[in-house]
């Protein structure tokens, strides 16, 4: 018998196109691209040869600066330039710390519940935000490569919940750009290491970055990354260690000199330059200049490290949590990652070293690691590289859960459950004739419903009149592999059913989105009618592309001549309608075609499954019987 | 998708408690290295849906095999038994359940971490020992034994995750 050869799923149809596809590290202080050339992943640079973007937006009359001509702006205009919008994200109003809403920024509430910012422009949303500096970085990847990109990989913290995430999407389809994923930051780095090294084995992620600490566990085993466990802390950073140091130059300063604010920012200033100072000497001095007065003194490393060991030992203590809960013991690890500027501070690497038995991976610089890995991922995901087995299996960093009474959670998913992941669960009503139910999901890991982060509310309405525990009311949530929620109820009790999608509530709408789009289209002089046109046409073509590829090769097998004769058809159709200028028909030709093609996809994708494990199956899995 | 495989089926394995983890590891790491949806990124929604269908199936089989008690439960539920949610339970594991309570509640008060993780060893060896007797009431059919046995299971589950807090708290987690 002739043996039918498959290719790979994911391999592009013409192996000499090369896509470009791009990693971005939107990060809290400063974010880069970085993308894969001659098969190497490398940051990508601006004109004046610079890889770190600052994470800063400038909203003035006269336009919109991004990077460090916005971050001019900040001394003049405060109120008008947004730094670390990565904090806001996907936040409402009522989230944000006495701290934060104290500060240079004019907070309003947003639509949806999402905090925004009056800037001179009007009020901004950190999405809107975050978008400028994706466009700003898609700017410099497309000049970098030569053209549109076709697709990125965005990284976000491990600890980020739904709204976050979903905040990011939004972030990205208002800069145009297509997401081939969201990429948890410590398994990028992960990639970034371990594509090169091939190293096997067990890998702590240990990511200190300027506000947060991420350290996650992750397995390595024939080129799939597994995460085990993450943790950390969403508010202990390096911020903290320059806080540390300002307090301990600040005890030494003579108690009359008072701080006002300008000393203070001067006195952050300096030291953080400490700081730098002591990863390589021993000692530095420091001098501040006061009112014609000039401040100075001597800080040794021994006295910055008694200053931040218990910050650091909590880092440590964070680490040793994540091992605990995937059950590894310390030495078990294979190798330690370290991510973030943060980690360079020798106290740091020390205890890391002295915890794990062995010396922390150091080789890339821990600024870029994270972008580098995105990178790979990128030219992976886009199917630049066809035989390339690197898989990543992601966890769930939150538990998703459902209010129920008393204002409690109930847990549906657990934290550091594989994604993708589906779970259901059955509840009733409370009260007789109860004809609606409140669903409000919730994510966190405590027990009561004030202290979780709330998600979505959204009714189920039009329950048949029945006695109170009658109705039967599964609720589904499903958690794709960006780790993104979406949630149905229904009532199966009567056969009468209803259900319902919903996006968490600090996302944007669709509309929105759309909205949004549009109006920064008009902004830029583009016509948004043609680039509907080209989105659609691309939709259009890629289908075209990958259904004529499987009938070429299973169509024969799995159809027979009439089905076949019929997606055949279905194809010329769309063909021709996609050479038109038709948007609304082209949407409408792929959307049937899809459709149409729907049950031989998944006979292909079940006859995938089959083959994967053929050959082994019976001579290995059968011994009792076979023998 | 085809929702009439078993659990065992997907991973082609002969339906046993005995079951060797590591071809399990390797045979779902096989299979989402084919179905993941990041093989079908941009091959439109139709496929990523697909992808995303079969991967969340082989994540939840994983899941169900890879632990000894929800598979022990899941081989049950093969032969359509189910766990009853007030079984009647044995003198002799009433009298258990007590005994090892009282042994959690004096190892939490002695205030050491290492107590605890004694008491925690202990219940792994009683894990250990329900595990083999679950296997073996199942391959000769005493279904109603093995039933008892997952009773026994779910307790040490439990407890475990009892001590497993109270280890917690006394490391000042």
């Amino acid at each position: 018998m002739a043996l039918i050869q498959i290719t790979e799923p994911g391999q592009a149809l013409d192996p000499h196109q090369r896509k470009r596809a791009a990693g971005i590290d939107l990060g809290t202080t400063n974010s880069l691209i970085a993308s894969v050339r001659e098969g190497k992943a490398q940051t990508l640079d601006d004109d004046l040869g610079q890889t770190l973007l600052p994470s800063v937006v400038h909203y003035a009359h006269d336009g919109i600066k991004v990077g460090a001509t916005a971050m001019s702006s900040a001394t003049i205009d405060p109120m008008n330039t947004i730094a670390s919008a990565k904090r806001l994200m996907g936040r409402g109003l009522a989230d944000l710390t006495q701290t934060e809403s104290a500060g240079q920024y004019a907070f309003v509430e947003g639509t949806q519940g999402m905090v925004q910012l009056q800037t001179a422009v009007g009020p901004v949303s950190p999405v809107q935000v975050s978008s400028e500096i994706l466009k700003s970085l898609a700017l410099r990847g497309e000049a970098s490569l030569g053209g549109r990109l076709d697709g990125v990989v965005i990284t976000v913290p491990a600890y980020f919940d739904d709204a976050q995430r979903q905040a990011t999407r939004d972030a990205a389809a208002l800069a145009g750009l297509n997401v081939l994923r969201l990429l948890n930051e410590p398994t990028a780095a992960a990639v970034a290491y371990g594509l090169d090294s091939g190293d096997e084995g067990l890998t702590v992620i240990f990511d200190l970055g300027g506000g947060t600490f991420d350290v996650s566990l992750l397995r390595l085993s024939r080129g799939v990354f597994e995460v085990l466990a993450t943790g950390g802390n969403a508010s202990l950073g390096g911020d903290d260690f320059d806080q540390r140091m300002a307090n301990l130059i600040r005890s030494m300063c003579p108690g009359e000199v008072s701080f006002d604010a300008s000393l203070s920012r001067q006195l952050l200033a300096v030291a953080r330059q400490c700081k730098e100072n002591l990863t390589t000497e021993t000692s530095t001095s420091f001098e501040l200049v006061h009112q014609n007065q000039t401040l100075s003194g001597l800080i040794t490393r021994e006295a910055f490290e008694a200053a931040i060991d218990d910050l650091v030992s909590d880092t440590i203590k964070a680490a040793q949590r994540v091992l605990r809960d995937a059950q590894i013991a310390s030495h078990e690890v294979a190798q330690i990652v370290m991510v973030g500027g943060a980690t360079r501070v020798p106290l740091v690497r020390a205890k890391v070293e002295d915890f794990f038995g062995q010396a922390p991976l150091s080789e890339i610089d821990p600024d870029r690691v994270v972008a580098l890995g995105a990178a790979l991922q990128a030219d992976v995901l886009i199917g630049n590289k066809p035989d390339e087995d690197m898989l990543l299996l992601d966890v769930l960093p939150l538990s998703l859960g459902l209010e129920t009474m008393g204002g409690l959670v109930e847990k549906l998913i657990a934290r550091n459950t594989p994604i993708p992941v589906q779970r259901a669960q059955e509840f009733t009503t409370f009260k007789d004739g109860q004809s609606a139910m409140l669903i409000h999901v919730l994510q966190g890991e405590r027990e009561q419903v004030v202290d979780c982060r709330s998600l979505a509310r959204f009714e189920l309405r039009g329950i048949p009149a029945m006695v109170a525990g009658a109705a039967k009311i599964r609720v589904v949530f499903q958690v794709d592999a960006d780790g993104l929620l979406s949630v149905t109820a229904s009532e199966l009790g009567t056969g009468v059913t209803a259900a319902i999608e919903v996006k968490p509530s600090y996302g944007l709408s669709d509309e929105e989105v759309t909205q949004m789009l549009k109006s920064s289209f008009a902004h830029a002089q583009e016509d948004a009618e043609a680039r509907m046109l080209l989105e659609a046409r691309l939709d259009a073509e890629r289908l075209i592309e990958a259904l004529s590829a499987a009938l070429a090769q299973d169509g024969d097998a799995l159809l027979s001549p009439i089905q076949r004769e019929e997606l055949n058809h279905g194809l010329e159709v769309l063909a021709k309608v996609a050479s038109g200028a038709d948007v609304g028909a082209i949407k409408a030709e792929t959307e049937k075609l899809s459709q149409a093609s729907d049950p031989f996809a998944a006979m292909r994708m079940d006859q995938e499954v089959r083959r994967a494990l053929a050959g082994q199956a019976l001579d290995e899995v059968l011994p009792t019987e076979s023998t | 998708m085809n929702f009439n495989q078993n659990f065992f089926e997907i991973f082609q394995l002969t339906p046993s408690f005995d079951l060797n983890l590591d071809v399990l590891g390797e045979r779902y790491q096989t299979l989402q290295r084919r179905v993941h949806p990041d093989r079908f990124v941009g091959q439109g929604a139709q496929a990523e849906r697909l992808a995303t269908q079969w991967a969340t199936q082989i994540n939840e089989a994983y899941r169900t095999l890879s632990d000894g008690l929800s598979r022990a439960i899941y081989l049950l539920s093969m032969d359509s038994i189910e766990l009853e949610e007030n079984p009647t339970l044995s003198g002799a594991f009433l009298m258990e359940q007590i005994d090892l309570r009282e042994d959690l509640e004096a190892a939490e008060l002695s205030g050491e971490a290492s107590v605890v993780l004694k008491f925690m060893n202990r219940l792994k060896n009683h894990m250990a020992e329900a595990e083999i007797c679950f296997q073996k009431a199942h391959t000769d059919g005493a279904f109603e034994e093995a039933l008892q046995v997952v009773y026994r299971m779910q307790f040490l589950k439990k407890l475990m995750l009892s001590a497993r807090a109270a280890e917690d708290k006394l490391l000042g987690y």
